[in-house]
């Protein structure tokens, strides 16, 4: 029973004494470093690239587009983004050459001193310039996408109420404590071997097949312990992977490349910037009659991944709620800023801030209760989404509500009595959200995810999988939902480095699905080992299979009760009659799930998950500063696996949303980041953040295994828009851009000062119908 | 230049230029890879090793400023007396990626030294979040850190002596009113 026991991390014992080897801790023989020149402006021409006397140039091995022996593309939905930029740049630091030496500090220094000439070329550098200009040259984005359903003009008309607002996010650095790195050699064989950080080894793979032209069996991609991702080790590693194997193709020796922490602030994908508009129809009662939402991403200079987020924050955009009619258009626009991209949320952060701040909104024009309007609105089991999902089961906007809202003592806190003169501001706010786990729509049967299962001659079970492990626990459930199938011991089980040339690809390490999805064929494969196990006592013990069964370390008898042997002593004696004990299967995705792509229609996800998060602020009324005081989650996540782990991916969401709302921001100036260091790009640290009490609920997925839905992107959607909540219930100051920072809460506080003499003069706001912006 | 310290309690004699990181000496000349690189810039707290009883970063020490010093990376913490909390970190899920443990883990033994010296009690919540503000961590909220960090003080505080590699405490320790434990008055050093 190891499903739903709190197993320690199977890493942990290595990760704190040290022995964890992660990239950076590699140095094979002989090896030399990488390091990147890249472009110093956001657009324009390559005029000339120079290396001025006063360098050793002879000691160094360099790189550029011409050297790339396939195609000049690292592909991921589109292929449109270059390895190397050939005489035109997109973007401030996009890479153009690639010099390697036996020393890394030099090689750093020689990439400083090479000169590039360029012809600049006008420039896009936000989405309000993207917008304005409608295209950006040189640039693709994906297809807009829209989703319709209902009779809106109906749904407008008979609302008592109509309220508007936009919404605004920026960039959001992933922070992964390890940055990127590789390492990569070639072999005798033409073979090429990379190493490195990173979430989908078999991403990596693909960009390294088109870039070198080989086929699979000539690209070997194993991934290192890698020291956090979310989201930004999805598609960036392809790129650093390409370009530590060009130079080492180069160099005819193993070249490391890693980052350090500027370097991978300035030149790695971010969280894509969002302005997002929501036009409500309300009656008064206050349920939702009508809603039209405009999403907008800016995608950066080159797609990557854009086309995914873009769909993801178009589906969630109708947020935990039913409406009659909705109608949401979803686009993206191209900047020559650097590509944004995966980001933990993929889109949906940025929808919900909208959603869950403008929901607050409705309620405090009409005078509601904020728990109670979305009490009103929520969806409900048998009710439909934006999509036309009709949801069956695993419906649980109600109770977690509930639940967050009773836990945190929410109807309480709400009736604060006012502060005195200077002390803080208390306020409470909530968000309630959902995220779909696994790809979108048919995704997952057309990835069709291949896991391996080996019963080992020592009569251990290895578990194959391309899943990484980024510090959410990949190597430690996977044992446990194995285990809990054979009903052996979870120390039976283990599972094998993720390396292309053992692991069968069983799809990245991405959009909530490890557990939820991989870990179903896990489930389904250990079933199957077992009853073969069972099977070849039977045959060798006599009687039916049905008579024996798997306990801890041993094979029992069920009539007698006791064992008949070992699981090693069997395994030795199944591997000597019928050599390597090895089954993989895929993924087979519910046939009853239809989806169509073209018009956003249908079952999006197999399955939602759902949470609530209420958080208290206490604002310092001189400098504006806010402080979380409480944190109050509540998730249905399905089965909760593992406990402690799941506790902490809340908790880690928690703290990164509280960024997101808080403090995380990326200055740019003429497309360059301002402030990629610690000292200025401010995460939370120890004392930023208060307890935080994650708690579950648990509605059991039938198609999950042992009933686990997705968990590691859901908890990131709440505590940013919460504190927006927070703050207008402490303050009055409706905020509608993040990270609320004291310097934007006080352009809010003096706006909306600007707002209510302008609205004394406007007898357009008296009406009863009126807008409100 | 020659620089000549003790390492996780082995004494140790390397030729470097002076002005070499000691966080490079650790991971590349000794080949001691535990303690991490986040920033490079004493920002994040990742290379926090114990010198001379005092958590610093690596990342900002120039080796020949250590000479003659007493360093605790990562690989002694638990020779050094720090095993509980090694052992909390792992029972309670404060590591995940580990790419902050390792210096978190000498912070957290770090404050533990320090308040004994100081005659604080290590137990105060707020204390610990203070000492570890300067270690970042990006997966856990940090709540599973300080929930771990607690627990190993508890542990710590039962232990009837520090092995000998932890540094004397100076001041303070025998007072009782701090509610430390039983390991407070006799520590051997």
């Amino acid at each position: 029973m190891s499903v739903g026991e709190s197993v320690a991390r199977k890493d942990g014992p290595d990760k704190v004494r040290g022995l964890t080897r992660y990239i950076d801790d590699h140095n094979p023989a002989g090896c030399w470093f990488g390091a990147t020149v890249r472009s110093a402006i956001p657009h324009g021409r390559i005029k000339n690239i120079s290396f001025p006397k006063g360098t050793r140039w002879d000691r160094f091995v360099m790189a550029t587009a011409k050297a790339i022996p396939g195609r000049n593309c690292v592909p991921f939905l589109t292929e449109d983004l270059v390895l190397l930029a050939d005489g035109y740049v997109r973007y401030v630091n996009e890479p153009i050459l690639l010099i390697a030496g036996p020393n890394h500090d030099e090689v750093e220094r020689a990439a400083r001193a090479v000169e590039i000439d360029y012809e600049p070329l006008p420039a896009i550098l936000t989405l309000d310039e993207a917008i304005a200009a409608g295209t950006t040259d040189g640039c693709q984005v994906p297809r807009p996408l829209h989703i319709r359903r209902g009779d809106i003009e109906e749904g407008f008309a008979r609302a008592d109420t109509i309220v508007e607002g936009t919404y605004r996010v920026g960039h959001q650095e992933h922070v992964y404590l390890e940055t990127n790195g590789f390492i990569a050699w070639w072999e005798p064989d033409g073979r090429v071997v990379v190493k490195g950080s990173m979430q989908c080894p078999y991403y990596v793979q693909r960009a390294l097949k088109m870039l070198f032209a080989l086929p699979g069996e000539k690209v070997e991609v194993i991934a290192t312990p890698t020291g956090g991702a979310f989201g930004g080790k999805e598609d960036f590693p392809s790129v650093l992977a390409g370009h530590a194997a060009l130079l080492s193709r180069e160099v005819g020796r193993p070249v490391k490349m890693v980052y350090n922490r500027t370097e991978d602030f300035t030149s790695t994908t971010k969280r894509h910037p969002a302005r997002v508009h929501y036009r409500t129809g309300v009656d008064k009662e206050g349920t939702f009659t009508a809603c039209s939402v405009d999403f907008v991403l800016d995608g950066g200079a080159f797609i990557t991944m854009s086309p995914v987020v873009l769909s993801r924050g178009v589906i969630h955009a109708s947020g935990p709620y039913h409406y009659p009619a909705i109608e949401i258009h979803g686009r993206c626009y191209a900047t020559h800023t650097p590509p944004n991209g995966a980001f933990r949320g993929f889109g949906v952060p940025q929808v919900f801030f909208g959603i869950e701040r403008h929901v607050d909104r409705i309620a405090a024009r009409l005078g509601m209760d904020p728990v109670e309007i979305r009490r009103r609105n929520l969806l409900k089991p048998g009710m439909r989404t934006a999509t036309g999902q009709l949801l069956r089961d695993g419906v649980s906007a109600a109770e977690v509500l509930a639940d967050a809202v009773d836990r945190s003592g929410y109807r309480e806190r709400s009736k604060r009595p006012a502060p005195g003169p200077g002390e803080p501001r208390r306020g409470v706010g909530l968000a309630l959200y959902m995220h779909g786990a696994g790809f979108t729509g048919s995704g997952e049967a057309r990835m069709k995810s291949l896991v391996g299962m080996r019963l080992t001659r020592s009569g251990r079970v290895e578990i194959l999988t391309a899943s990484t492990d980024m510090g959410q626990g990949t190597r430690t459930v996977f044992p446990q939902i194995a285990a809990r199938a054979m009903n052996i011991d979870v120390d039976q089980v283990f599972v094998a480095e993720p390396d292309t040339a053992r692991v069968p690809d069983s799809g990245p390490t991405v959009a909530s699905r490890t557990v939820t999805i991989v870990g179903r064929v896990v489930q389904q494969l250990a079933e199957t080992l077992a009853r073969r196990i069972l099977r070849f006592v039977a045959e060798e013990q006599g009687g039916g299979p049905d008579g024996y069964a798997l306990q801890g370390t041993h094979v029992l008898s069920r009539e007698h009760g006791t064992p008949v042997g070992t699981l090693a002593d069997i395994a030795a004696r199944m591997t000597e009659a019928s050599g390597d004990v090895y089954l993989e299967q895929g993924y087979t995705l519910n046939p009853d799930i239809r989806w169509n792509e073209e018009t956003h229609e249908g079952d999006a996800y197999p399955v939602y998950a759902w949470g609530c998060t209420v958080v208290e602020v206490a604002l310092d009324p001189d400098t504006l500063e806010v402080q979380t005081t409480q944190v109050t989650a509540s998730h249905d996540i399905g089965t909760v696996v593992n406990p402690v782990l799941a506790e902490g991916q809340v908790e880690g969401g928690v703290a990164q949303s509280i960024g997101y709302g808080l403090y995380e921001e990326v200055h740019w100036h003429e497309g360059r980041m301002l402030n990629p260091g610690f000292t200025n790009y401010v995460i939370p640290t120890s004392v930023d953040l208060p307890d935080i009490d994650a708690g579950f609920v648990e509605n059991p997925f039938p198609d999950g295994p042992f009933g686990a839905k997705g968990l590691g992107e859901l908890p990131i959607h709440g505590a940013a828009p919460a504190i927006a909540n927070a703050i207008a219930q402490a303050t009055g100051i409706d905020v509608c851009e993040l990270p609320v920072t004291p310097e934007r809460l006080l352009a809010a506080s003096n706006a909306a000062a600007q707002g209510a003499r302008d609205d004394r003069h406007d007898p357009a706001s008296e009406t009863k119908k009126g807008e409100a912006t | 230049m020659i620089v000549t310290f003790t390492i996780n309690g082995r004494s140790c004699q390397i030729d470097v230029p002076g002005d070499h990181r000691l966080l490079d000496v650790l991971r590349v000349n000794l080949g001691l890879t535990g303690t991490k690189e986040g920033c490079g810039e004493g920002e994040c707290g990742a290379c926090s090793v114990l010198l001379d009883g005092q958590v610093v970063n690596a990342c900002l020490i120039p080796v020949a400023q250590v000479d003659g010093a007493q360093i605790v990376t990562v690989e002694g913490l638990e020779a050094a007396g720090g095993g509980p909390l090694q052992e909390a970190f792992v029972a309670l899920g404060a590591a995940q990626c580990g790419s902050c443990t390792p210096g978190m883990l000498m912070s957290a033994y770090g404050h533990f030294l320090e308040s004994l010296r100081n005659g604080d009690d290590p137990q105060d919540r707020e204390g610990i979040r203070h000492a570890l503000a300067g270690n970042l961590c990006r997966c856990t909220g940090y709540q599973k850190i300080i929930d771990a960090v607690s627990k190993g003080y508890e542990e710590l505080a039962r232990m009837p002596s520090l092995p000998p590699a932890a540094p004397a405490p100076q001041t303070g320790h025998n007072d009782p009113s701090h509610g430390g434990g039983p390991g407070h008055g006799s520590l051997t050093g």
